[in-house]
């Protein structure tokens, strides 16, 4: 029997192989694979981006082959061990007042619902990490209502205030730093994502649930002290 | 421990080696020099290992009091550089006198000087590297830019192993100081239209005051059809087209997942000259095929001794 590649593989620039998850196939295989690509560790391989469906593998070009880094891929078997714990489930505190979401009436709008309702709609979800990027501690959370799916703003801002909550396409997130971003901002949040002196430094990990518990800006501001 | 005393500290001094590769999966960036072919030449020019830590200066430098000897060396940006005074050369090593006040100036050419000093400028070690990501502010001196006041600690103990093969200003200028970047098909090219591919690669783009180490954000042609893309992985050096048509060019702080598609990816060769565009610099792209990238590259490694270049290796 002829098994599919779960892969498609593509060049981005003259040292990085775009690895792209075929459609249809769970996001769990991107993580099984990233897992086993860091144990294997070939030769030349410099780090590995994972993506909401892909994995971004960037190599010295002058030690390692595309192609050779594909085969090695290829030959990868995503590890199948099943793990028994329940995921770790996360309760994290955002104030969605007016003040700490300067997009939050216009996505209501732009959806036909009520502030009210979105709030509801995005705090009552559960939500999975499937993988951490772009910041050190930003999580990609899926699970977002698809009548809260909205898209990227048309450019980014220059600057997001540490703890914005976030929403695009069907992700949420939340900004650990102040940064430049380009998703749309329906609250805040007091909650530490990332912290050097902890082991891992990172609040969330890869295949954990989060939900969102609604607070007052006077909350904020005490669990903020 | 003798320190430098930081009596100013110019627009944006960080302390910067050759980054931290290999936890994008945690969202920590690589960082480090943005210019790291000067910060080698530095390193080189005093014996260091190529990865010592040295201080990345930009646009306008500071001004640093030794309270104890060193040997430094310059390279990068063309930054007039004084002693006490008087004037002192970049690409050279440099006795510096306890006492010794070390002033830099506006840069004449290029946007970031690199002062490297004999035995690497002292930094923890924060996931293996000394580089400050400014926007986590992670690692360096306190995770940001020197400030009046501040006191760096000067490495220990004097220097061995002076190079005598090092490459010479000349020779390294046309690798750093550029206005056409060579790049290779991105993530995203081919969803791009063949007419907004030529429109891309037969502009002139302009460097916009949203420059940065970060990103760099170029003003010109729009282009008309913007693909919409799923969040993924991107490296420095990848040109994004924005909803609005708009190009940027993520760099060394890049932020690590984008969800803008990536036209085309500037050829690592050339990646150390864009830590030298400063705004209102001008700049083209030209398309050249992978095996002409790796040559370029292989052409530039030939500028340093073998012998020089660390292993790599993905750090557990």
């Amino acid at each position: 029997m002829k098994v599919e590649k779960p892969w498609t593989s593509r060049l981005a620039g003259d040292s990085a192989l775009l690895l792209e998850l075929r459609p249809g196939l769970p996001r769990e295989i991107a993580t099984k694979t990233h897992a086993s690509i860091l144990r294997a560790r070939p030769v030349g391989l410099r780090s590995v981006l994972p993506g909401s469906r892909s994995l971004l593998l960037k190599f010295d070009p002058l030690r390692l082959e595309p192609h050779a880094l594909a085969a090695h891929v290829d030959a990868i078997e995503a590890s199948t061990a099943h793990d028994h714990r329940p995921p770790r489930q996360h309760s994290i505190p955002i104030c969605y007042e007016a003040t700490f979401a300067p997009d939050l009436e216009e996505v209501a709008a732009e959806k036909g619902l009520k502030v009210a309702d979105v709030i509801e709609m995005h705090s009552m979800s559960t939500y999975r990490v499937d993988f951490l990027g772009f910041m050190p501690g930003f999580a990609y959370l899926s699970g977002l209502p698809e009548s809260l799916r909205v898209s990227r703003r048309s450019e980014a801002r220059t600057n997001v205030p540490a703890g914005s909550v976030g929403i695009a396409d069907l992700m949420t997130g939340i900004y650990p730093v102040e940064t430049p971003g380009g998703w749309r901002l329906i609250g805040r949040s007091p909650q530490r994502l990332f912290d050097l002196d902890q082991d891992p430094p990172t609040l969330f990990q890869p295949g954990e649930l989060v939900r969102f518990a609604p607070i007052s800006a006077a909350e904020f501001r005490r669990i903020k002290r | 421990m003798p320190e430098v005393e930081v009596i100013r500290g110019g627009l944006q001094t960080t302390i910067q080696d050759l980054g931290r590769p290999g936890f994008e999966h945690l969202g920590i960036s690589p960082s480090g020099a943005a210019d790291p072919l000067s910060l080698r030449l530095g390193n080189l020019l005093l014996g260091n290992r190529e990865a010592a830590a040295a201080l990345e200066m930009t646009l306008s430098g500071p001004s640093l009091r030794f309270l104890g000897r060193a040997t430094i060396a310059l390279a990068g940006a063309e930054m007039a550089a004084t002693l006490d005074g008087q004037a002192c050369a970049h690409g050279q090593p440099i006795k510096v006198e306890a006492g010794q006040i070390l002033e830099l100036a506006q840069v004449r050419r290029g946007c970031r000087a690199y002062l490297a000093i004999a035995g690497g400028w002292p930094a923890p070690l924060t996931l293996g590297s000394c580089s400050t990501h400014c926007e986590s502010r992670i690692g360096g001196f306190f995770g940001r830019g020197l400030r009046k006041g501040d006191r760096l600690p000067l490495p220990p103990g004097p220097v061995s192993d002076v190079r005598l093969s090092c490459p010479r200003l000349d020779e390294v200028a046309p690798w750093i100081f550029r206005s056409t970047f060579r790049v290779t098909p991105g993530a995203h090219s081919h969803l791009f239209s063949h007419a907004d591919r030529q429109r891309f690669l037969n502009s002139e783009f302009t460097v916009t005051d949203r420059c940065n180490r970060l990103g760099l954000r170029l003003e010109g042609v729009a282009l008309e059809g913007v693909p919409a893309v799923a969040s993924m992985g991107v490296s420095n050096g990848s040109v994004q087209i924005s909803s609005n048509g708009k190009a940027t060019i993520l760099f060394v702080e890049q932020q690590l997942t984008g969800g803008y598609p990536q036209i085309a990816t500037i050829i690592t060769a050339d990646l150390a000259a864009l830590g030298q565009l400063r705004p209102r610099d001008r700049i083209r792209f030209a398309a050249i095929d992978r095996e002409q990238a790796l040559e370029e590259l292989r052409a530039q490694a030939q500028l340093f001794p073998a012998d020089f270049f660390q292993k790599e290796r993905l750090p557990p």
